[in-house]
């Protein structure tokens, strides 16, 4: 009797381990969203969730949330390889290139226009465009977000330093900055910068197009990169500039030991660059006075397009559902409940311009800095290998930006010639993986 | 001169022990500061200090459920991996010496082998079984000694062993399982606990295998919470460290127990 009762022991074990974390209702479609979320962003899905639940109780969402980007992209990947992919999933802009070339993708606009639930006026378009491959709109776009500047009100106050205005210029950046550069002990060393930023291609790319430079030469099939004009190196150069020859960004040890966010969130830095999520966690810091400003404009005003989007797997069994899903997360309910995390910018009009998003009583005061933009920005290609030229390209632009001071000193004359040795660096990071795009995308140009 | 050497050697561990403190006292301390507030650098000590972070990481995320979860994984992985561990480990030692030297090549080629190069195919398998979603796969692997390495420290420990004693039970009629019980595992203590405190180190901060074959919030473990706390960003860092601190505390509270009973073992 013995001999057979540790196997079923055993098998006992199996089953109640396989049991952890299953609870499907037996008659009801059950869909899996998997999403990066931070906590707050995770409750707010969970609402949407609930709320679409009380409009369709036969559809069952379960919210996988996963706390890092190269995380989600991985159990993506992973569990599209072993055929047991979520049904639908959120994925950034710039990220999602890679599931388009193993074409596991359902297109959700078509399933959406055939089923009544789609007006394309209703939404605003880059990101609508950002998500369109091949002529179909294949995720449906949540958020518009850009990178706009992020400004402490307390500390232009106090130097007597203007307000950033909605047309403000390169020059009156570089000028507030160097205004807001302060050495208080007298150690000759800056104790307050003007700005402070993470360089990275998505920080420099909107600096290159006001210069009225390009990125690559096609965006929709590009070949190669199209940054060796005068133009692109002038915006290259830009923060660089800022960095080295007017010493308003901190130097690399200072950034090691701080980075850009805690530097402006402790009042650190007057001023800093990121996108609509960087609000969320400055509404719960006490005491910080701060706002929001569009980018400086060069020769034309532009923006970089920062969107997630709802996507589905083409192995999903619940595509109807999954497509309601999406139907009811962009509406007007789903959006404005999203909007209240504070995160996303709504991809619809009408949310976007209610006070879902435009809450007077929530910093920033100037949230509709958000929308002002949204007309001039622009984006990155969508290839499949966008997101890994990203990851070899930035560490070369923060070396090259962050270079040591004998090096600096060394290039204090070298002009345009540093700008096209970033040029050299990228063009060698990213190898041959700028490629022509297979058949199917159209060729407009980037400029 | 015995007093003096092992005065010496005491505080020659002891200041080893505080290098390894530093990080720990450096975590608490920015763990004490406010939710939405940013350590200064150079300035240690928070204004105001108090446990908001604490507080926080438990109404941000299901904190407590999921180290329930990481805690009955480890009991359930711990045990499983020494039983295994300690009778492959024994196996090994009965073996001729030929398929002892191996044993030992196969157990060092499996531990060199990169999990990267693995996960996609053991996921794949797990998921062909339909073990997609549960704890079998992260428990599995304990029924394999947790990691070839704890295998290959349980032979290790099973060489000190003299056959003449295992051939001795033998010949009491005494069955292999009996010998492991009763004659091998006593004199594998130390390996037991090393095992025990390496495994229980792994199994409790894994996180690529919960992150890829969990997929409910209730059945996550601590450290996929962990990771989804960093989202918060600069201004909530104090949150994640005291996650963090959630999170080191019980394998730092088994550091200082084992290796007393560790000590004990081998008659230091």
């Amino acid at each position: 009797m013995i001999e057979f009762r540790r196997p079923l022991a055993l098998a006992a074990l199996v089953l109640c381990l396989s049991a952890c974390g299953r609870g499907d209702a037996p008659d009801s479609v059950h869909l899996r969203l998997q999403a990066v979320a931070d906590p707050v962003e995770a409750r707010a899905y969970r609402e949407l969730i609930d709320a679409f639940r009380t409009e369709r109780p036969d559809v069952e969402v379960e919210f996988v949330p996963v706390g890092r980007h190269a995380e989600h992209v991985t159990r993506l990947t992973t569990s599209f390889a072993a055929g047991n992919a979520p049904d639908l999933f959120l994925i950034n802009f710039r990220r999602w290139g890679q599931f388009i070339a193993s074409d596991v993708l359902e297109p959700v606009g078509p399933l959406l226009r055939d089923a009544g639930l789609f007006e394309r006026e209703a939404f605003y378009e880059p990101p609508l465009d950002g998500f369109t491959y091949g002529g179909e709109l294949i995720c449906m776009p949540q958020n518009v977000s850009s990178l706009v500047v992020y400004w402490n009100r307390a500390l232009f106050k106090q130097y007597g330093v203007e307000p950033p205005a909605p047309d403000w210029t390169w020059k009156e950046f570089h000028d507030a900055a160097r205004a807001l550069t302060r050495d208080l002990d007298g150690d000759r060393r800056a104790d307050l910068y003007g700005l402070d930023v993470d360089p990275s291609i998505i920080r420099l790319a909107p600096f290159v197009w006001q210069a009225g430079g390009r990125i690559v030469d096609d965006i929709h099939a590009p070949t190669r990169f199209a940054l060796r004009s005068t133009q692109a190196v002038t915006g290259l150069m830009f923060l660089k500039r800022l960095k080295n020859e007017v010493g308003v960004i901190p130097p690399l040890i200072e950034r090691r030991a701080e980075g850009p966010d805690a530097r402006f969130i402790r009042g650190g830095a007057a001023m800093t660059l990121n996108s609509r999520r960087f609000s969320a966690g400055l509404r719960a810091v006490d005491g910080l006075d701060w706002d929001v400003a569009p980018l400086p404009r060069h020769r034309e005003a532009a923006s970089v397009l920062h969107a997630d989007a709802y996507c589905l797997g083409r192995q999903s069994r619940h595509k109807a559902a999954a497509r309601d899903f999406i139907a009811f997360a962009t509406g007007e309910t789903g959006q404005a409940l999203l909007s209240a995390s504070g995160r996303i910018v709504p991809v619809r009009k009408s949310v976007a311009e209610s006070e879902a998003f435009l809450d007077p009583d929530q910093p920033p005061a100037s949230a509709r800095v958000f929308l002002d933009t949204i007309p001039t920005l622009r984006r990155t290609p969508n290839i499949p290998t966008w997101y890994e030229i990203e990851t070899r390209i930035n560490p070369v632009i923060e070396e090259w930006m962050f270079e040591s001071a004998a090096q600096m000193a060394g290039e204090a004359n070298f002009g345009l010639r540093d700008g096209y040795l970033l040029v050299d660096l990228i063009e060698q990071a990213a190898g041959g993986l700028l490629k022509p795009a297979p058949a199917g995308g159209t060729t407009e140009s980037d400029s | 001169m015995g007093v003096a050497l092992s005065f010496i050697r005491g505080c020659g561990l002891t200041l080893v022990g505080c290098v390894f403190v530093v990080p720990l006292a450096l975590l608490f301390v920015a763990s004490l500061h406010a939710p939405g507030s940013v350590p200064v650098p150079g300035d240690l000590w928070p204004a105001s200090p108090g446990t908001r972070a604490y507080q926080a990481v438990f109404a941000h995320v299901p904190m407590a459920g999921a180290m329930l979860n990481s805690l009955v994984l480890v009991a359930l992985f711990v045990p499983t991996a020494i039983v295994a561990g300690s009778l492959g480990g024994l196996g090994i030692r009965l073996m001729s010496p030929a398929w002892q030297l191996a044993c030992v090549t196969l157990l060092v080629g499996a531990a060199s082998v990169p999990y990267a190069a693995i996960w996609l195919p053991r996921f794949m398998a797990f998921q062909a079984l339909g073990f997609g979603g549960s704890w079998v796969p992260l428990w599995a692997p304990a029924l394999m000694g947790g990691h070839p390495l704890l295998v290959l420290l349980f032979y290790l420990a099973a060489r000190g062993i003299p056959m003449s004693q295992l051939e001795a039970a033998r010949l009491e009629s005494a069955g292999w399982l009996r010998i492991w019980w009763r004659v091998a595992l006593p004199q594998m203590r130390p390996a037991v606990a090393a095992a025990a405190l390496l495994a229980t180190a792994w199994c409790w901060s894994s996180f690529t295998e919960p992150l890829l074959y969990l997929h409910s919030e209730r059945s996550q473990t601590a450290p996929l919470m962990l990771h989804a706390l960093e989202l918060l960003g600069a201004s909530n860092w104090s949150v994640l460290m005291a996650a963090s601190m959630l999170l080191a505390a019980p394998v730092v509270l088994i550091l200082l127990i084992v290796p007393f009973s560790l000590n004990r073992s081998v008659g230091g």
